[in-house]
């Protein structure tokens, strides 16, 4: 008897729910009109989480989105899990956005099985660009990417080098640097940067790519021999030469990217509006403050620029990734 | 003594708020499944963007340490560890709990991580520099094996059958392989949607302690009328203070387990408190009393996992390499504040760290004085709710703090079939501990096996990689001597039986039948996969789960014939209505909102499992459940900013 009871009420509870549930079609004029939720795809504390909860926290003031923004992890997979739910799930109406990486989702949707692509998803604003280092123990007997180069090519498949995993930035730099330089490295994948790092430091591996925020704060523990980038981190590391200053060809193509997306079929008047707003929020005083002292270096990118940056890598890592 | 100067900024007014209401919020928030020290320093980060660098630092620092002893209150009273940390607590504390001594428990318990948790400060104070060396030296190879001495403790672990807890930890090594391998890309055993993320070793956690506990509870509430959980004698806190401080065996043993464990990076503090409990098990002139609410266990879990706090901010504070993973969470918390891990943050930041280490030694103080006023209400509290609403309220924490984990809910589906499973598991004489250890030593063993043979492959090859080097010969002298140990003991054991009196428990023999089937799948699974290298690692376990499965059987084909009886081994008949309410609110948590769905479930499992339905009674049930909620929601939604799916 009771249990017919609950189970009636179940049903009509589930019912009545299902009835309540506000429409998915927000009016643009409307928005923002609850905070909006970021989606990052990686575990709390991780740099990307990190830098998303210092340029998110001024969302609330009235000249940005008037809102507050709240991060969210969904991690796993190497952000592939997050990433799935935010393509196939998520709701269109602007309340809903996640934070990206260049080249991981990228290099991700290529070589896996993902419902993610840049085809559904939607730029907003790029804030921080991280590039990729050449990194070797403080002892290391190299001082530069041709002394590795020279000693790689004498003995073939004999360069360990370590990065925070498979098909990241690191990963896409190491395999440049084997095809620029027509040499062989052995790639250890370790669970993370700083698993990464440590392997380095402890000289259990004979270089590394590793962020170049987090090389920078190793100080003198470490060599950095090379920024995978077209021009020199001025602001953190003015001394360090890019590879192509050495001779090897080595674009920007490994740069850790990162901002905030959308999904597609977004309202346009969304779209917009967020891509405005949020790139001016980017510029905040005191999210550039935080950023610098946290030593992450920033990159702020409209909209369109972004687009211009997706089509350009999804091109690169098709070519690059294809003989894997 | 450098600390010595910044005495006045450790001891300020505002330091010392802060600090009080830290070490109060994380022994709450520990004692709630699902909220790990990690999650809790992780959520509290932003908190701190609006404060001065050595308040936010204290405050991470001091939830570190309060959330890692608060795991052991849930622990102990409702056989629910709040995290990885408070596992090896779990097994004897419960059981001294059930014997009426809860408070004593919990009195251990907090004076245990007073003693480790200053001795581990004190080991960051003055042996930073040496230490942070010793961590950088351990390499693909030494992590490989420090998991494998982690995985001989397996066999030793809260089983009656030595057997039955390596079956059991091979089973959990194979669980943490599940999903996308992070070294070689591939999807291993996704053979539904929900796994591809694999098993997250919290949900794990939550679903194996915390699930069978539901079931027991309600079990235990058709069953008595009454309805309280269990007794309580009274215990002077001076009584437990003498005894506690005269058991300097235990202490020592979880004290040093603690410091050397948190000091290796990645290692992680989570098997801290199960490497103490093995060695002063192993230790102890009657091994047989561990299980059975043997205090030693409590005290030296404990003191291990709080030992290990300090140290585990050694690698982090000279090289920013956390020894942890809430040490990882913490580094953010220093990088906000612009100061970068080296030799700077005790030259040029000397204020802010000193402030920062003085203040984890305080917040020991504060935690034990905290902990222990606690101790007598929590556990009479405790006590006196009947078990249908102890279940119920279980059941809805269990799914919020498995939620809030990853918001996934795919999560919260696995929570409760891992947990659904190991209930039976449960009753056909396996347990809980060993699978969890093995899902936490499974990455650990198999990602630095995989790395390091990648390194080795293009060096000098793997025999010498993993053979030599004076840290791998320690450790491989470590497993070695912890094999023989337990070989010894069981071998010893079988001899006192004499062979004709021996008499099966009951289920032995659909325990290892099931065994064999089990490994019979993850073996077909094995080879019906293409036989990359990323099948590697999980094809050694299967072989290890068939050995150990057969090993099981022809145990007990011998006395086949002699099994006791196992008549209402599961108790199916008072168990249908509170399954059929889970799997109800399981469909319903995201169609209905998860507010909505766990006030009904919360509601119905008390009204079904009370005993007497009269009209005051359901008007109390509907009080209750409407303020349970409104906490839930409080503490969730308005203070940890969960977001939930559905409406509500």
């Amino acid at each position: 008897m009771i249990l017919k009871k609950i189970k009636s009420s179940l049903v009509t509870a589930a019912v009545t729910s299902l009835l309540l549930v506000p429409s998915a079609t927000v009016l643009a004029d409307d928005y923002p009109s609850a905070p909006i939720q970021v989606a990052v795809a990686y575990g709390p504390g991780g740099a990307t989480d990190f830098q998303a909860r210092i340029v998110t926290m001024m969302a609330g003031k009235e000249k940005y989105l008037n809102m507050p923004m709240v991060i969210f992890n969904k991690p796993g997979a190497g952000g592939q899990k997050g990433w799935n739910w935010y393509a196939s799930d998520a709701s269109k109406d602007g309340h809903q956005l996640a934070a990206y990486n260049v080249p991981h989702f990228i290099a991700q949707s290529l070589k896996f099985d993902t419902s993610y692509n840049t085809g559904n998803l939607e730029p907003i604003a790029n804030w921080g660009a991280d590039p990729a280092v050449l990194i070797v123990p403080a002892d290391s007997p190299f001082n530069s990417a041709t002394d590795l180069v020279a000693w790689s090519k004498a003995n073939p498949g004999k360069l360990t080098v370590s990065g925070a995993g498979l098909y990241v930035g690191h990963h896409i730099a190491s395999l440049q640097l084997d095809k620029a330089a027509d040499i062989s490295t052995k790639y250890i994948p370790a669970g993370g940067g700083v698993a990464a790092m440590k392997m380095v430091l402890g000289s259990q591996v004979m270089a590394g790519f590793n962020n170049l925020s987090d090389a920078f704060r190793q100080g003198d523990r470490i060599k950095i021999l090379a920024v995978a980038d077209n021009q020199r981190e001025e602001g953190f590391l003015p001394d360090v030469p890019t590879f192509k200053e050495q001779g090897i060809e080595i674009d920007d193509s490994s740069v850790n990217f990162r901002g905030i997306m959308a999904r597609k079929g977004t309202p346009p008047e969304v779209i917009e509006f967020l891509a405005e707003r949020v790139h001016l929020m980017f510029q905040d005083a005191k999210v550039a403050g935080k950023m610098k002292a946290g030593g992450s270096p920033m990159r702020i990118m409209t909209r369109a620029e972004v687009k211009q940056m997706w089509v350009e890598r999804q091109a690169y890592l098709t070519e690059l990734l294809s003989d894997l | 003594m450098e600390i010595l100067d910044y005495m006045g900024a450790i001891f300020s007014l505002s330091n010392l708020t802060v600090l009080f209401f830290a070490t109060a919020a994380g022994l709450i928030l520990g004692a709630l499944p699902g909220l790990s020290p990690t999650m809790a320093v992780a959520l509290l980060i932003p908190f701190t963007f609006q404060m001065d660098a050595a308040t936010g630092l204290v405050l991470l620092g001091a939830v570190y340490t309060a959330t890692v002893a608060g795991g052991a209150i849930s622990g102990i009273l409702v056989n629910i560890p709040g995290a990885p940390a408070n596992i090896a607590t779990v097994l004897d504390g419960h059981p001294m709990a059930k014997q009426g001594k809860a408070t004593q428990a919990l009195h251990f318990c907090f004076i245990s991580s007073f003693v480790g948790g200053i001795i581990g400060v004190l080991v960051l104070i003055f042996f930073t520099p040496p230490l942070a060396q010793l961590a950088l030296k351990f390499g693909p190879s030494e992590m490989f094996w420090m998991a494998i001495v982690g995985v001989t403790v397996i066999g030793t672990l809260g089983s009656k059958s030595v057997i039955k807890g390596l079956f059991s930890g091979a089973l959990g090594l194979w669980i943490s392989t599940i999903g996308i391998s992070p070294i070689f890309g591939e999807s291993r055993f996704v053979f539904s949607d929900h796994l591809t993320g694999g098993v997250h070793i919290v949900v794990a956690l939550i679903g194996l302690f915390a699930v069978p506990q539901i079931y027991q509870l309600l079990v235990t509430s058709r069953q008595t009328s009454s309805g309280g959980l269990f007794a309580m004698e009274s215990s002077p806190l001076w009584t437990s203070i003498k005894y506690n401080l005269s058991r300097v065996k235990a202490l020592a043993i979880g004290t040093i387990s603690g410091v050397v464990v948190g000091i290796i990076p990645g290692a992680g503090g989570q098997i801290a408190g199960l490497v103490a409990y093995d060695q002063v098990r192993k230790f102890s002139p009657d091994a047989s009393k561990f299980g059975n609410g043997e205090p030693d266990g409590v005290i030296a879990a404990e003191s291990a996992n709080n030992a290990m706090v300090g140290p585990s901010l050694v690698p982090l504070l000279t090289l920013g390499i956390p020894g942890s993973p809430t040490a990882a969470v913490l580094l953010g918390g220093l990088l906000i504040n612009g100061l970068f891990p080296g030799p700077d943050l005790f030259t040029v930041h000397a204020e802010v760290t000193w402030t920062f280490i003085g203040s984890l030694l305080l917040a020991q103080v504060f935690m034990i004085i905290i902990g222990l006023a606690l101790s007598r209400s929590s556990s009479y509290w405790v006590m006196r709710v009947p078990s249908q609403y102890m279940a119920a309220a279980v059941t809805i924490l269990a799914v919020f703090g498995t939620y809030s984990i990853q918001n996934s809910y795919s999560d919260v589906v696995l929570m409760l079939v891992l947990g659904s499973l190991m209930y039976l598991l449960n009753k056909y004489g396996f347990s809980a501990a060993p699978i969890v250890l093995g899902i936490i030593l499974g990455p650990i063993a198999e990602d630095n096996f995989s790395m390091g043979k990648m390194i080795a492959d293009v060096g000098d090859g793997a025999l010498p990689y993993f053979m030599t080097g004076s840290i791998n010969l320690v450790l491989i002298f470590v497993c070695v001597v912890s094999i023989g140990y337990s070989v010894w003991v069981e071998v010893k054991q079988r001899r006192l039986v004499a062979h004709d009196q021996k008499r099966s428990a009951p289920g032995t023999r659909v325990a290892a039948i099931g065994a064999v089937v089990a490994a019979a799948v993850v073996m077909t699974m094995v080879m019906s996969a293409d036989g990359s290298q990323a099948y590697d690692f999980p094809f050694l376990l299967a072989v290890l789960m068939l050995a150990f499965a057969v090993m099981l059987l022809i145990d007990v084909l011998r006395m086949w014939t002699r099994e006791k009886s196992g008549q209402g081994l599961v108790e199916w008949t008072d168990l249908g209505a509170g399954i059929a309410v889970i799997v109800a609110y399981l469909l319903l948590l995201q169609s209905a909102g998860f507010y909505l769905a766990s006030w009904l479930a919360f509601t119905t499992i008390v009204v079904v499992y009370s005993s007497t339905k009269n009209r005051q009674q359901l008007t109390r049930i509907l009080w209750v459940s409407i303020g349970f909620m409104v906490a839930i929601y409080a503490l969730f939604n308005l203070s940890l900013r969960v977001v939930t799916p559905g409406l509500l």
